[in-house]
C-alpha cells in the first residue's frame, strides 16, 4: 500500500503531519518507546479511490466505512499503518480472509491474526488492522506486531465474529481461522480464484469457503447463500454448467443456502463428510 | 467429465439417513443443467469502443514495428542487497533493444522507433505506491538510452495520472533534472485540485474531442471527483497523450489483478483517461483493449517495457508485501498485447507454484482477446516469437 506523502489533501482528512483525527481510534506519537508519528490521514465513501485507485473496489465490495492511516517511525523503522472500519464484523472479517494468504504466525491477540515477515494482518470487531513495514532489515516484524496489539487495545470492540454455519463440525475451530469469506466477484477473485469461473455470474448474499484435507487429499468446502430461494436454485443450475472434474455437488434444500465441494474422494467417503457437514 | 450430483428433493436429515444405511449411491444422481433455470447473465454495458476502428490506420499504429515480437530479459543479480542495479538493468534493456529490433548499435535500435526531434513520453506506473511502482531507476536507464541516440532532455516527459504520485515514489525534478514531469490530476503547492476560481486543474489537462463512451456512470462525492475530474458516461483523454506528445513510451509493472494482470493495456487504458472509477467492475477488459485502440495511445505507443524486476502476484493492483517479489524480469515490445500475453504467462505460473490458483481462469485472458480484436496484437502465444535471455 502506498504511503501517504502526496494523498492527503482533497481528502477527508486533517492533512497535516502527524496530525491526530477526532474520533477515529489510533495510536499517538509516544505510545510506544520513541514512536513518532509522521503523517496521518482519513478517508472515506468513496474517497477511498483517491488513496489506492482500482484496489478500492474491493474494500467497497465488502462493505468500506472508513479508513486511518498512519505513517510512523521508530528508531530506523518507518511503518505504515491501516485501520479498515467495515460495515460490521463479518465484512472486517471477510476482507481480512481475502487478503491474508499464507501466514507465518497467529498471535491471541487478536481471533484474527496473519504475521508474515513484513506485515501483519489483523480482523477484531468492525476493523481490519494492517501494519507494514516501509523499511527492510531486522527488528521490524517484531514491532509491526508491537505496534498492531497496541492499536487493538485502542479499537471500541476487539470482539470477533464466528460463522455460525461452520461452528458445529468437528474442525469448527480450524475452519474458523481457514474461511474465506466473500460477498462479490472481487472477493472471489483475490480470495479463492480457482473458484471465479462457475460462480462468476452468479447473483448470491456470500459464500463460504474453508481449504480443507481428508487423509491427506484436498477437499474444498463451500457454503454458498443466496438471498432467496428462487436465486439459490438459479446459482446452482448455473454452477451445474461447470465441468471441472474435482467438483461434487450436494443440494441443501432448506432455505436459500447450499453446499458445494470440490474434492476428488470416492462417492462413499464424500458422502459421510457430507452427512458430517450437514448434519450440523 | 463433470462429477456433479444431486440428492433432488432430499433433505438433509434424510440425506444423512440414507448415508448411515449405506445407500450413498442412491442418494446421488448426477446434477445436470436444469431446463427453466433463468441464467440471467447481465449484458455488458455499451461503449464507443468499435467508433476506434473507423480512424486510418498508420505506419506507426500498434502493434508497431514488431508486430507478435518479445524479448524477455532474466538477469538474478538486478536487484543486489534489495538495491536495483543501474549497470544490470542498462544491459538488460540494451540487449533487450537489440534482439527486439536486430539493430547492431544500442542507439540505432531507438532511433527505429524514436526520433531526436520528437516529444517522447514516458508513461509510468507509480499508483500502488513505493513498494510496487515503475522504478525510477529503469526510467533512468531508458533516459540514458535515449540521450545516447540523440534525444534532448528537453524532448522528453514522464507522465502518468497523477503528478503526486509519482513524486511520493520518486519521479521528481530534483531526481530527473531537465525531464519535464506530468501528471493529467493536478494539485497545487497548496494541495488543492482547485484554482483560485474554483475551476479544477485536471479540467485544463484533458482533451475533449478525444472520449471514451461507455453506458454506465457513477456519482462521485466531492472528495473523489478531483481523482476523476469528470462524471457522466465519458472518459477524456488526457492532453498528455493526445497533444504534449508524438510518441510513448509505456513501462508499466508486472503485476495481478484478481485471476489477471495489469500490464501494457491497462497501464495506457486506465491511465490515459478520466473518470475511470466507474470502469472498473463492469468494463474493465473491453476499457483495456477498447481505450488504447484510440489514435492517441494506438498511433503513439512505440515501445512497451514490462517492469517485472520486482512485481507482484497476489494482492494486485494495490501493493501487498506478501506478495511482492523479483521476478528480475523485462519484457520489451512494440505489440503491447503480444508482451502481455507472455506476462501473463509468468504471473499464472507464479501464481500456480504458489498454489494461489489452480486453473487457469476463463476470466484472466479476456482483455488479451478482446484486444487482439481491436487489432492492437498477436494474443495468441503460438503466433508470439519470444525470445528469452537469460543474463548471468
Amino acid at each position: 500500500m502506498k504511503s501517504l506523502s502526496t494523498l492527503l489533501v482533497g481528502c477527508l482528512a486533517v492533512p497535516l503531519a502527524g496530525a491526530q483525527i477526532p474520533g477515529t481510534p489510533q495510536l499517538r506519537s509516544g505510545d510506544i518507546p520513541e514512536l513518532v508519528i509522521t503523517k496521518s490521514g482519513h478517508f472515506d465513501g468513496k474517497s477511498l479511490y483517491g488513496y489506492m485507485d482500482g484496489g478500492a473496489e474491493l474494500y467497497r465490495e465488502y462493505g468500506f466505512v472508513d479508513l486511518t492511516v498512519q505513517e510512523m517511525q521508530v528508531k530506523e523503522q518507518q511503518l505504515l499503518v491501516e485501520l479498515f472500519r467495515m460495515r460490521d464484523p463479518l465484512a472486517a472479517f471477510g476482507i481480512f480472509s481475502v487478503s491474508r494468504g499464507d501466514c507465518r504466525g497467529e498471535d491471541t491477540t487478536a481471533r484474527y491474526w496473519c504475521h508474515t515477515s513484513g506485515q501483519v494482518l489483523c480482523a477484531a470487531g468492525c476493523y481490519l488492522v494492517k501494519v507494514q513495514r516501509l523499511t527492510s532489515g531486522s527488528g521490524g516484524s517484531g514491532l509491526a506486531g508491537v505496534v498492531a496489539r497496541r492499536l487493538l487495545q485502542r479499537l471500541p470492540d476487539s470482539g470477533s465474529v464466528l460463522l455460525p454455519w461452520i461452528s458445529g463440525p468437528t474442525h469448527a475451530q480450524d475452519w474458523q481461522r481457514k474461511a474465506i469469506l466473500v460477498f462479490g466477484p472481487l472477493g472471489l477473485q483475490n480470495g479463492f480464484p480457482d473458484w471465479v469461473d462457475p460462480l462468476e455470474e452468479g447473483a448470491y448474499h456470500s459464500i463460504t469457503i474453508v481449504p480443507w484435507d481428508i487423509e491427506g487429499k484436498p477437499v474444498t468446502i463451500g457454503w454458498i447463500h443466496c438471498d432467496s430461494a428462487p436465486a439459490a436454485s438459479s446459482l446452482e443450475g448455473h454452477i451445474a454448467q461447470d465441468t471441472r472434474p474435482a467438483w461434487q455437488y450436494i443440494r441443501r434444500c432448506e432455505g436459500n443456502s447450499f453446499l458445494v465441494i470440490e474434492a476428488e474422494l470416492p462417492a462413499e467417503q464424500l458422502a459421510r463428510f457430507a452427512g458430517t457437514l450437514l448434519n450440523h | 467429465m463433470s462429477r456433479f450430483f444431486e440428492p433432488g428433493e432430499l433433505t438433509r436429515r434424510d440425506f444423512v439417513k440414507i448415508a448411515a444405511l449405506g445407500g450413498v449411491a442412491a442418494a446421488f444422481a448426477p446434477l445436470t443443467a436444469r431446463p427453466g433455470v433463468s441464467q440471467d447473465v447481465p449484458a455488458k454495458p455499451g461503449t464507443n469502443g468499435k467508433d476506434a476502428l473507423r480512424y486510418p490506420r498508420t505506419p506507426r499504429s500498434l502493434p508497431g514495428a514488431f508486430p507478435g515480437r518479445v524479448v524477455q530479459l532474466m538477469n538474478d543479480r538486478a536487484i543486489v542487497n534489495d538495491a536495483f542495479d543501474i549497470n544490470a538493468l542498462h544491459d538488460m534493456l540494451a540487449k533487450g533493444m537489440l534482439a527486439l529490433t536486430g539493430a547492431t548499435g544500442v542507439p540505432d535500435a531507438w532511433r527505429m522507433l524514436v526520433q531526436p526531434n520528437e516529444m517522447i513520453g514516458i508513461k509510468v506506473n507509480p499508483v500502488a505506491g513505493k513498494l510496487l511502482s515503475t522504478s525510477p531507476e529503469l526510467v533512468h536507464v531508458i533516459i540514458r538510452q535515449l540521450e545516447a541516440a540523440g534525444i534532448q532532455k528537453k524532448n522528453i516527459v514522464i507522465w502518468d495520472r497523477r503528478a503526486f504520485e509519482m513524486a511520493e515514489v520518486g519521479f521528481t525534478s530534483e531526481a530527473f533534472p531537465g525531464i519535464r514531469l506530468s501528471g493529467t490530476e493536478v494539485k497545487d503547492e497548496k494541495g488543492s485540485f482547485y484554482d483560485p476560481e474554483g475551476r479544477q486543474y485536471g479540467e485544463k489537462m484533458i482533451d475533449k474531442d478525444w472520449k471514451y463512451w461507455a453506458d454506465v456512470e457513477e456519482k462521485y462525492d466531492a472528495e473523489t471527483l478531483p481523482y476523476m475530474i469528470n462524471e457522466g458516461r465519458e472518459s477524456y483523454f488526457s492532453r498528455i497523450c493526445t497533444k504534449d506528445v508524438d510518441c510513448i513510451i509505456n513501462v508499466p509493472i508486472l503485476k495481478n489483478a484478481g485471476p489477471t494482470v495489469t500490464l501494457c493495456l491497462k497501464n495506457l487504458a486506465f491511465g490515459a483517461i478520466t473518470n475511470t472509477g466507474r470502469l472498473h467492475k463492469q468494463l474493465w477488459a473491453e476499457t483495456c483493449a477498447e481505450v488504447p485502440a484510440f489514435p492517441p495511445l494506438r498511433d503513439k505507443v512505440v515501445l512497451n517495457i514490462v517492469d517485472g524486476i520486482r512485481g507482484c502476484y497476489q494482492g494486485g493492483p494495490a501493493a501487498d508485501e506478501k506478495y511482492i517479489c523479483n521476478f528480475n524480469t523485462l519484457l520489451v515490445g512494440t505489440d503491447p498485447v503480444a508482451v502481455d500475453r507472455v506476462g501473463y504467462d509468468i504471473i499464472l505460473k507464479k501464481r500456480f507454484e504458489e498454489k494461489i490458483q489452480k486453473e487457469e481462469s476463463a476470466k484472466g485472458r479476456r482483455f488479451i482477446d478482446l484486444a487482439e480484436g481491436m487489432k492492437l496484437g498477436v494474443g495468441d502465444l503460438a503466433r508470439i516469437a519470444l525470445e528469452r535471455i537469460p543474463i548471468t
